[in-house]
């Protein structure tokens, strides 16, 4: 009896002093913050988690949100067979910033752990190289929230919940915004590492970043705040920035346009800073050469004013040019008399599955994938439908680099600081018109475009009045080089031009491209079709299709259904140039006893 | 024509270069539910005493087919066995032991993913799609074709259990209990992903060329040499399911172990006192633990390259592991005291004192203390009178508090998460990621739940009918609840914390009867009734003015918990109440509302109610059709307001989401062998919105399917080329036909009071009808009951979502792999609950 209750006693006793081992059950697999900061290794897999923010390539499966041809669909580049995208016509009530804030806090936390934590475990250059990734993010994220909202609330460190009077606190004033943002930007392109191995951000990729985004506050500076100063300031970093690359000797414009976007692997070809990859094995594909494969029919498709910015080949515009043919719009005489990124960018033929226009963007597929049209009775391989697609997209390119570069040093000469001269537009421009030409293209009489001279620029009657010449020629070459990527509106916001986008001034905006309907598709001529086709002719009538004028359907494609957008210029309480906050949020600052000011150009609330 | 004939063109549909145009209506239930499925169940059990010693032993098979008609196999087979063993070895000990052990192995046909599985396709596309059909000589991509063509996956739950322990007796009234219990769960998966062969009814179609020469077909879709139209076909590919996110063919196996030990250790001591022993006294004291433990891994492998056996030897391509385990730990010990004086007054206190491992080390431990009180009253002398009518009653009254710590281990630590990005590095792997950390509250702690209950029961006549009354108030106090909303700037949503409290109060009532006639015709009924409702008495904005608490926030301080905030539906918009012009176009307008200018549709009512806040002054404006809501703020204009409690806009509580009156019934006879029972469940009241296609109205365009329900009863005008009106539905229930690209609410489709789905049900759920074989005949036979019953189950069902295809009772986004988010968490398209009748006969020897 006794030992038993002995025994009893001593297992109750084992299990209370077992206590501490009970409960002291710290998840074995988690990484905690405490801990975490530990080695540049440590850092490199953090910053890991930035680059599909700034990278987004041909974005993953069905999902996307800032690629191109399917997100860049609001410019005046195309035209959808509906009403076009309207600007934001009211302030919403619902939302705020977006998730930049996520991103801010994100590398706040990455530069506070660096500075505070890691300063005894980085080398100095290790230190200096992800400090330089971290200011470069930081700068990014900034530059969009500022390119979006004008100023915002600026927070150079990690914000606590508890910290109210910093998270309600109202926007920093842009200019103070975009010092912070110069600062960094400075310190990334003087401290991240030359070389930080295949598919990481090295100085190259983040002296491209800078020159972009430079470039776009250089213009907002001179075109909205008429602050020359600031503009100099910027357009100097976009030069400096861009010249590292320009000097580096890593670069160079070598392959066809097309290739850019239908190759597989171009990680390490001259003409890209940066690269996103696809891999089916690695389960990473995308879904945006699905919509190039010319099968798939899309309601939206490039309009006429953007076939008409298309240069000749003999570097004038169209109406000026010298070309016997450079006024006849059917495609077979586009292709040879337009600037080879034409025939790179659009399907040779006008065809109906391009709903709104009859032009179909090819850009974003290899030309291979195209092989099947010539066979009647087959449809594209698996590999360019759905989500199976696998060529990657150059993030950065160097042409880009260069186009900066170029517009950078034409607007600083409008400043008054320096010339551009014959051999910059040589470095730039002329070295992005002497790019090769792919051999298919040749044989459908693709023809390299002159080289621009400085002295003997083109006399574009459709130039805008208050645009220089030169400024005017390097716009075109950046939308000729960016049709359906991300630069347009952006451009065009910048350069205080959204008066491009107004249809009810410009009709090229809503039209398609020239269809000879009976010598092209005359498959089209049918019954189903009366009532629906419509064309422009030349002079400016239009003819719907009733089931017996099939000869006269000769024109530039336009249905009905093309409807302009509603007046956005000049309306009061609608800033069509920056992005309203939401009135709730404005509300609750309110609530809280705090103000947050409405972005300037949109109302406070009224009720 | 038959549901699965061949698809073709020029009959059953037509392609015109650019779309592709549908004339046939094709049945997928037809094509993928079974419709009956044999299950085959057997039980035995033995059971027997000899001397000091009693062991039970059991056996049990289960074998249920599925219901998936197109699987090579879908079936689910169970295995399961225990035993138990007592034994008193003196007076002072007895020992026992006990075992469990059961095998669950399911196998069903593989789609490559759990998220979404054919019940979504069934009901997300068009009936003009093709589904369980073939065109010409090979099939098309559908759900019925791929659950056909994928391969046998499997899902394998092991379950073991082992019980050791024993009881000292010290004395006749102080003993010691002991138990250890060990359990264990396995969980085994596999499963695999084929490439299909199948025609791209998705894609544009091709030209249907043999040897070399377009087909012609006529309006029948028979071949023709002449006239007749050129045909077209499906291209035909080898593709994967796109919801395959590996993007390739694979084996994989997940593997799972979960380990738990427990043990309870409690004394008790018992003592009488007084004349008659009156006072009973029971003192106790003891612990429990329990610790858990559990490792998982994942493995695949590419490239299968005998795609229809799918095994890891016989795969070729890159290999993939990932693993993770964790453990968890809790320890609590307790006193207790109960007291009862000559069975008439009982007395009970309790105390507790709990540790959690997922606690940070100073908040581990807490007191959770409980006390009760009960009087039976029919004891009393003084109530013996009135026995024959009222047999027993007994009244009682409790409080107590517990400790709850259902919430995930890591919530006060600041974490990384850890992932893979599809960024691409310079080798071509995935890089590996680690995220921002979590933003939290360190000082996370015990949840408690203090309940105060009061309730009576109470038997009448000889213990026939019986009476359970109770009423409750339940305080959830310091509930882990997200912490008040702060600005977007702080770049994560706010922090989880003890934040909330939560009342509850509730009432439950039972009836009980059962009696037997002369004759021998037995009945017995029961029926239950419970209810409850639920309010945040403090929710993490308890310090902003209450005008300044967010509608959106469902733990707002005051809310009752499940209130759903919207707008009041007067009626549909029809013609009159807009001007035209002389043309007959709508006239439009232009108002200024929150300080911009809009352009509407004129109306023709003098104090005109705008609705332009759901406008975008192009398309998307209020017309004959769209719906009217009542302003309930008479300032001329339907707001959303700020959101706030203080200004709601004209939105009001138009609904609970809380499933209210909760009942049962159930009813059973007997007579001479013969047995019959029916039991029915249902709930009274309950609204939710609704998600996806079959809940609202106009959910997606571009999918297709839409209830019946829907599109027989919309809004809508039809007018002939000349523009005269031929038909139109002016008193439809659902509003002008307008597709809200995926979206849950959208343009005049607000939440609002009209289109709430009403939840409440009443399910038949079973219906069983049996006949015993008498006694007398068994005998001889060695049988002692022979037993053949009928049982249906969930037969009939009365609900009040006007046809639309949702079953009330299914959870949405649940299913057996996924306890969220399943199927797009869309309301309806969860695994059916299936009606089933079965027939069985019972054997005991």
């Amino acid at each position: 009896m006794k030992t038993k209750i002995l025994t009893i006693l001593a297992t109750l006793a084992i299990l209370f002093c077992a206590c501490d081992e009970v409960l002291n059950r710290p998840s074995p697999t988690v990484a905690e913050d405490e801990a975490y900061w530990t080695s540049a290794e440590k850092v490199r897999l953090y910053a890991n988690s930035f680059y599909l923010r700034y990278f987004e390539g041909y974005g993953t499966g069905w999902s996307h949100s800032s690629v191109p041809l399917l997100d860049y669909t609001f410019n005046d580049d195309g035209v959808h067979m509906s009403t076009q995208g309207q600007f934001t016509r009211a302030v919403p009530t619902g939302t705020g910033w977006g998730d930049n804030y996520a991103w801010i806090r994100k590398v706040n936390v990455m530069i506070d752990r660096i500075d505070g934590r890691m300063q005894d475990i980085l080398t100095s250059e290790e230190y200096s190289h992800w400090m330089g990734i971290a200011r470069l993010f930081r700068g990014v994220e900034y530059s969009r929230l500022v390119n979006a909202y004008g100023s915002v609330p600026y927070y150079d460190h990690e914000v606590k919940n508890t910290e109210k009077d910093e998270l309600y606190k109202d926007r920093t004033p842009r200019n103070e915004v975009m010092d912070h943002v110069y600062d960094d930007f400075e310190y990334a392109i003087a401290n991240v590492r030359l070389n930080d191995g295949a598919q990481y951000i090295n100085r190259y990729v983040a002296a491209a970043l800078v020159s972009r985004w430079a470039l776009y506050e250089g213009s907002w500076q001179k075109y909205h705040y008429n602050n020359n100063e600031r503009a100099a300031k910027f357009f100097n970093l976009a030069a400096t920035a861009a010249k590292l690359l320009m000097d580096s000797g890593r670069y160079g414009i070598v392959l066809d346009f097309r290739s850019l976007f239908g190759s597989k692997d171009l990680t390490s070809s001259k003409d890209v800073v940066m690269y996103r990859k696809y891999d089916a094995a690695q389960g990473v594909t995308h879904s945006v050469a699905s919509y190039c494969n010319v099968t798939e029919s899309r309601a939206y498709g490039p309009n006429l004013d953007l076939i008409k910015a298309f240069l000749c080949t003999d570097g004038k515009d169209w109406q000026t040019s010298g070309l016997a043919n450079a006024n006849d719009f059917t495609l077979d005489s586009l292709v040879k008399t337009r600037d080879s990124r034409f025939e790179a960018s659009f399907y040779t033929k006008p065809v109906s599955t391009s709903k709104s226009c009859y032009l179909y963007v090819t850009k974003f597929i290899s030309r291979a994938a195209l092989d099947y049209l010539k066979y009647p009775g087959t449809a594209p391989a698996v590999e360019f439908t759905s989500v199976n697609n696998l060529n990657g997209y150059p993030e950065l390119r160097y042409a880009e680099v260069l186009l900066n570069w170029i517009e950078a040093k034409a607007e600083l000469e409008t400043l008054g600081q320096g010339a551009v001269s014959q051999e910059d537009i040589d470095l730039s421009i002329n070295q992005i018109r002497s790019r090769p030409i792919a051999q298919e293209a040749v044989k459908l009489g693709v023809k390299a475009t002159e080289p621009m001279v400085l002295t003997a620029l083109p006399n574009d009657p459709a130039r805008d009045k208050d645009v220089p010449a030169l400024l005017w020629e390097i716009r075109r070459e950046r939308r000729m080089e960016f049709a359906f990527e991300h630069s347009r509106i952006i451009d065009l916001r910048r350069w205080k031009k959204l008066e491009y986008m107004d249809t009810d001034a410009n009709d090229d905006l809503l039209t398609g491209t020239w269809v000879d309907f009976p010598t092209q598709c005359p498959g089209d001529l049918k019954n189903d079709n009366k009532g629906k086709l419509r064309v422009k002719t030349a002079k400016g009538d239009f003819v719907t299709y009733d089931g017996t004028n099939g000869s006269k359907m000769v024109g530039f494609f336009y249905p009905k259904e093309n409807l302009g957008r509603l007046p956005f210029l000049g309306v009061p309480n609608i800033n069509p140039y920056l992005t309203p906050v939401g009135s709730n949020t404005i509300i609750d600052y309110r609530n809280k006893g705090y103000k947050l000011t409405q972005t300037e150009g949109w109302p406070e609330i009224s009720n | 024509m038959s549901w699965n004939d061949p698809i073709l063109y020029g009959r059953d549909w037509y392609f015109d270069g650019v779309n592709k145009y549908g004339y046939r209506l094709y049945d997928g239930i037809k094509a993928m539910v079974r419709e009956w499925a044999p299950t085959m169940t057997h039980n035995v059990s033995i059971n027997g005493t000899e001397g000091k010693t009693s062991f039970n032993v059991g056996l049990g098979y289960l074998d249920q087919s599925g219901m998936t008609k197109p699987a090579s196999i879908d079936d689910f087979k169970r295995y399961n066995a225990s035993m138990s063993f007592t034994s008193e070895v003196n007076k002072a000990l007895s020992l026992r032991a006990s075992a469990i052990y059961s095998d669950r192995y399911k196998r069903y046909p593989g789609v490559g993913t759990t998220v979404a599985d054919p019940w979504l396709y069934l009901y997300r596309w068009s009936p003009l799609f093709p589904i369980g059909v073939m065109e010409r000589d090979h099939y098309l991509q559908e759900p019925a074709y791929e659950l056909m063509a994928g391969n046998t996956d499997s899902l394998r739950n092991k379950y073991f259990n082992m019980n050791l322990g024993f009881t000292l007796n010290f004395t006749e009234n102080w003993n010691f209990k002991f138990d250890y219990t060990y359990d264990r769960q396995m969980t085994d998966r596999n499963n695999s992903v084929v490439y299909f062969h199948a025609g791209q009814h998705w894609y544009s179609p091709i030209a249907w060329i043999e040897g070399g020469n377009q087909v012609y077909v006529n309006e029948q879709g028979q071949v023709v040499d002449s006239g007749g139209m050129p045909a077209y076909t499906f291209p035909v590919n080898r593709y994967l399911n796109s919801n395959i996110s590996e993007k390739t063919d694979y084996v994989r196996n997940y593997s799972r172990n979960d380990d738990n030990n427990t043990i309870n250790a409690y004394t008790t001591y018992h003592l009488q006192l007084g004349q008659a022993n009156q006072h009973d006294f029971k003192f106790m004291l003891g612990m429990n633990l329990v610790t858990g433990k559990w490792s998982s891994y994942t493995v695949r492998k590419n490239s299968l390259i005998v795609p229809s056996n799918p095994q890891f030897d016989l795969a070729i391509g890159e290999q993939f592991a990932d693993g993770s385990r964790n453990w968890s730990g809790r320890l609590g010990f307790f006193g207790r005291l109960n007291y009862a004086y000559s069975n008439r007054y009982f007395l009970e206190a309790n105390l507790r004192r709990d540790g959690s491992h997922k606690f940070p080390t100073a908040l581990q431990w807490k007191w959770f203390p409980s006390f009760s009180g009960g009087w039976i009253f029919t004891n009393e002398s003084f109530m013996e009178p009135a026995k024959r009518a009222l047999s027993f009653g007994k009244i009682r009254a409790s409080w107590g508090s517990i400790g709850d710590q259902s919430i995930s281990s890591d919530l006060y630590k600041s974490i990384l998460s850890n992932g893979q990005a599809t960024w691409l590095d310079g080798a071509g792997m995935k890089v590996t990621t680690y995220g921002t950390p979590s933003l939290v509250d360190h000082d996370i702690t015990w949840q408690m739940i203090e309940t105060l209950d009061v309730g009576a029961d109470l038997r009448f006549w000889e213990d026939r009918i019986g009476l359970t009354m109770d009423w409750y108030r339940r305080d959830t106090k310091n509930m882990i609840i997200p912490g008040e909303s702060l600005p977007a700037t702080l770049g994560a949503s706010a922090p989880s914390g003890n934040y909330g409290n939560l009342r509850t109060y509730g009432w439950e009532i039972a009836f009980d009867l059962r009696h037997r006639f002369s004759n021998g015709f037995g009945i017995n009924f029961t029926a239950t009734l419970a209810d409850a409702t639920s309010r945040i008495t403090k929710g993490a904005d308890w310090e902003t003015p209450w005008e300044s608490r967010l509608l959106s926030n469902g733990y707002s301080t005051g809310r009752r918990y499940g209130d759903i905030y919207g707008y009041v539906t007067d009626r549909l918009f029809q013609k009159g109440d807009f001007v035209y012009d002389a043309d007959g176009n709508l006239v439009r307008e232009k108002v200024i509302y929150r300080g911009t200018i809009r352009s509407t549709n004129k109306q023709t009512n003098p104090y005109p109610i705008y609705q332009v806040e759901f406008e975008d002054g192009d398309k998307l404006v209020c017309a004959p059709g769209d719906v009217k809501f009542v302003d309930i703020d008479g300032d001329g204009f339907i707001s959303s307001g700020s959101g706030t409690n203080g200004d709601p806009g004209d939105r009001v509580v138009i609904g609970n989401s809380t499933p209210r009156y909760e009942y049962s019934f159930r009813l059973g006879a007997d007579w001479k062998g013969f047995d019959f029972s029916v039991f029915l469940q249902g709930i009274g009241k309950r609204k939710i919105w609704g998600s996806g296609q079959l809940a609202i109205p106009g959910y997606y365009a571009k999918e297709g399917a839409m209830p019946k329900a829907i599109t027989t009863d919309y809004w809508y005008e039809h007018f002939d080329a000349d523009g005269k009106l031929i038909d139109s539905k002016y008193d439809a229930f659902y509003p002008r036909a307008w597709d809200l690209g995926g979206g849950n609410t959208g343009f005049t489709m607000q939440v609002q009071s009209k289109y709430l789905l009403n939840m409440a049900y009443l399910r038949v759920k079973n219906i069983t009808f049996g006949y015993s074989l008498p006694q007398k005949l068994l005998r001889k036979v060695f049988l002692s009951q022979v037993r053949a019953y009928v049982s249906l189950e969930n037969f009939i069902t009365f609900d009040k979502l006007r046809g639309l295809p949702i079953d009330a009772e299914a959870i949405t986004g649940y299913s057996m792999f996924n306890t969220s988010s399943y199927n797009l968490s869309r309301t309806g398209t969860g695994t059916p609950v299936f009606k089933s009748a079965s027939v069985g006969l019972q054997l005991t020897f």
